[in-house]
């Protein structure tokens, strides 16, 4: 429009100064500037009439991405109307795309039918990304006269989070599920480990035969029982409580409890428990317990739409719905835990669940974030004592915690953590 | 240079220099033969004012075009000026249409400098110097034949013609401004930002391709997260 001012104020004194000097002359010189403005208006773009397609690719296999990896956005624009002499589209990339080649913009010419790509690579990141109309503008060659539109080509990209993939923390919960598996039902039946002695039935194999306390009883057999081993209920509760989340942007220590949860959920699926997922924040999102490749598919989708929230309601874990969970069965809770949290996990153990903590970090994630001073070490250390402090408190409750330093792997944390613990649970007792 | 050659990159830059060139050394002719000697190197100040937006406007892309403005508007005051002491119009004239074209390029080329892309560009340069230089023979022309036409206007029917082409400006840049709508219509009534398309009539289609298997979902494409943040997932 300036272009347009400034051409016309142009014109516009030089008629004045021509009609009020009577200079013809002068109005010889802006019909130059007229005859302009007016083959702007006279080649002026009709409304553009654009389809547009867009194609979102993976670089490779989806299944089998790897780090690094990038997304492929094509946008194809068909021009269905008339003669388009420069046109310029745009596409919005979400904010959280960064692009490593190509342009998301292009200047061109468009006959009818003719088409138009726009192509570039972006590097993603954990979410679920929406791509949105694109800009069009469409000018005549002078560029004075310039229509614009929006043309939807919108798709939406769903960015998982990375499983690492790992073995399952040895867990006990007070009730089993009816199917075998791997977790130790507290019930006698065919297994592995040894679960104590009963009478000789009538088609007990030989070799279950406890001769030695058979021995003892002349007229009596008696028989080894063992440990039936049966799939479990689980239940996954991310923190995602904005005060919970430490550190910016993919390094923040949401982003690693995000995967953390990921790894877990995915590590009981493969072992054939029943797994479902809240993520308590902002609100709460609940994915209902299922099994095998298709849940794992829903909670790594529930998961890549994660973010950190704030809500006065939520605030606390104090308001957890428990009722999504079956009792007696086991919750893993991904969450730093602060001190006024601890109430909130022994209701949980009131009523019969059995609870693994598994606690990021966030003192390590934010040093390095915060500039090297005496009072930040200091503060770290306070810090840690006061993380200390919760782990003892929780551990005396019977809670099973795992202290993970997000710069070390998932899976040694958890041996350190676990290790000891899980080769020796005891049989009935509440940790 | 004739605009059947095939443009090479960069010709849009030198087309402009050119005429840069020719709006001074025409304007600068125009007053060295009106026997107005000392005032010739007036004619040099469009020329240095381009000079100047091109040096400026490389690290302030967004100053070149008000510099550029600027020139061209000292170009046709240069032009109206020689005109009103009676130097010869067709230098004059020539000069300032001259001008106009550097203008109209030095725009031209900042939009290409301004776009992250730029398809077909041989086409869209030869379009538009076509276009260009179509208008500008037009231009001349029309100015040059008016010259021969003499009328005289009263007062009256002077001021009333001066009314006239003011209102009519303010309809022209109103109906630029609205993007082809005329004033007064209701919004939507053409293309414009947010609302493509006269009512009723979908001038825009867009569509979007749809990975199977993802049910109600519908998404376009499901991929892993590539960071790494840690040392897991090995």
């Amino acid at each position: 429009l300036r272009r347009v001012i400034l051409v016309g104020g142009l014109a516009f004194s030089l008629l004045l100064a021509g009609l009020a000097g009577r200079r013809g002359e002068l109005l010889a010189l802006m019909l130059p500037l007229a005859a302009y403005l007016a083959a702007a208006l006279f080649f002026g773009p009709a409304s553009p009439r654009l389809r547009a397609r867009r194609t979102v690719s993976t670089a490779g296999a989806t299944a089998t991405a790897q780090a690094g990896d990038t997304v492929t956005v094509r946008v194809e624009v068909v021009n269905e109307g008339r003669s388009l002499p420069e046109v310029w589209v745009r596409d919005p990339v979400p904010a959280a795309l960064e692009i490593v080649a190509g342009a998301r913009g292009v200047l061109s010419t468009l006959a009818p039918g003719e088409r138009l790509e726009l192509e570039y690579v972006a590097r993603v990141s954990r979410g679920i990304h929406e791509f949105g109309a694109l800009e069009v503008s469409a000018a005549e060659p002078s560029g004075l006269y310039r229509r614009t539109a929006e043309l939807p080509a919108s798709a939406k990209l769903v960015v998982l989070p990375r499983v690492a993939t790992i073995r399952a923390p040895a867990i006990r919960p007070l009730r089993t599920r009816g199917y075998a598996g791997p977790v130790p039902s507290r019930r006698g039946g065919a297994g592995t480990d040894f679960f104590g002695v009963r009478e000789y039935q009538v088609g007990d194999p030989r070799r279950v035969i406890n001769w030695r306390v058979s021995a003892r009883h002349p007229r009596t057999l008696f028989s080894n029982e063992f440990e039936k081993e049966r799939i479990a209920d689980v239940g996954i509760i991310l923190d995602a409580r904005w005060r919970s989340d430490a550190g910016a942007g993919r390094g923040s220590l949401f982003e690693h409890s995000v995967r953390a949860s990921a790894s877990l959920a995915d590590a009981f699926l493969r072992d054939g428990n029943r797994v479902g997922l809240l993520i308590y924040g902002r609100a709460l999102g609940w994915t209902f317990p299922g099994y095998g490749k298709v849940q794992r598919a829903r909670i790594l989708r529930a998961l890549a739409g994660a973010r950190t929230g704030e809500s006065q309601v939520f605030d606390r874990l104090d308001y957890l719905p428990t009722r999504f969970f079956p009792t007696e069965s086991q919750l893993v809770l991904v969450s730093p835990l602060w001190p006024d949290d601890l109430l909130a996990v022994r209701r949980l153990l009131a009523r019969g669940y059995r609870v693994l903590v598994v606690r990021p970090d966030p003192v390590s994630v934010e040093v390095d974030v915060l500039p090297p001073a005496p009072e930040v070490t200091l503060a770290a250390r306070l810090v840690q004592v006061e993380r200390a402090l919760v782990r003892r408190r929780l551990q005396r409750m019977g809670v099973r915690v795992v202290d993970w330093r997000v710069d070390q792997p998932l899976e040694q944390a958890i041996q350190i953590s676990l290790g000891r613990l899980a080769a020796s649970p005891p049989l009935g007792a509440r940790r | 240079m004739s605009l059947r050659a095939r443009p090479q990159r960069g010709v849009v830059s030198g087309l402009q220099a050119a005429c840069v060139a020719l709006c001074v050394l025409l304007l600068g002719a125009g007053y060295l033969l009106g026997g107005m000697v000392a005032w010739a190197p007036v004619a040099l100040l469009p020329g240095v004012l381009w000079l100047a937006g091109r040096w400026y406007g490389a690290r302030r892309p967004a100053a070149r075009r008000w510099i550029a403005g600027a020139a061209l508007a000292l170009a046709f005051g240069v032009a109206a000026a020689g005109l009103w002491i009676g130097l010869g119009a067709v230098w004059m004239l020539a000069g300032a249409v001259a001008g106009l074209c550097a203008w109209d390029l030095d725009d031209f080329e900042g939009r290409l400098v301004a776009a992250t892309r730029v398809a077909d560009r041989v086409r869209l340069e030869r379009k538009h110097l076509w276009h260009l230089a179509g208008t500008s023979v037009a231009s001349l022309v029309l100015a040059l034949g008016s010259l021969q036409i003499r009328l005289q206007l009263g007062f009256l029917p002077a001021i009333l013609l001066g009314l006239l082409v003011l209102a009519g400006l303010n309809r022209t840049i109103r109906y630029l401004r609205h993007g082809g709508r005329s004033p007064g219509s209701p919004p939507g009534s053409t293309s414009q930002a947010g609302a493509p398309g006269r009512p009723g009539q979908a001038t825009v289609i867009g569509e979007s391709e749809r990975v199977p298997g993802y049910g109600d979902a519908g998404y376009d494409a499901v991929v892993r997260d590539p960071y790494s943040l840690g040392r897991e997932g090995n």
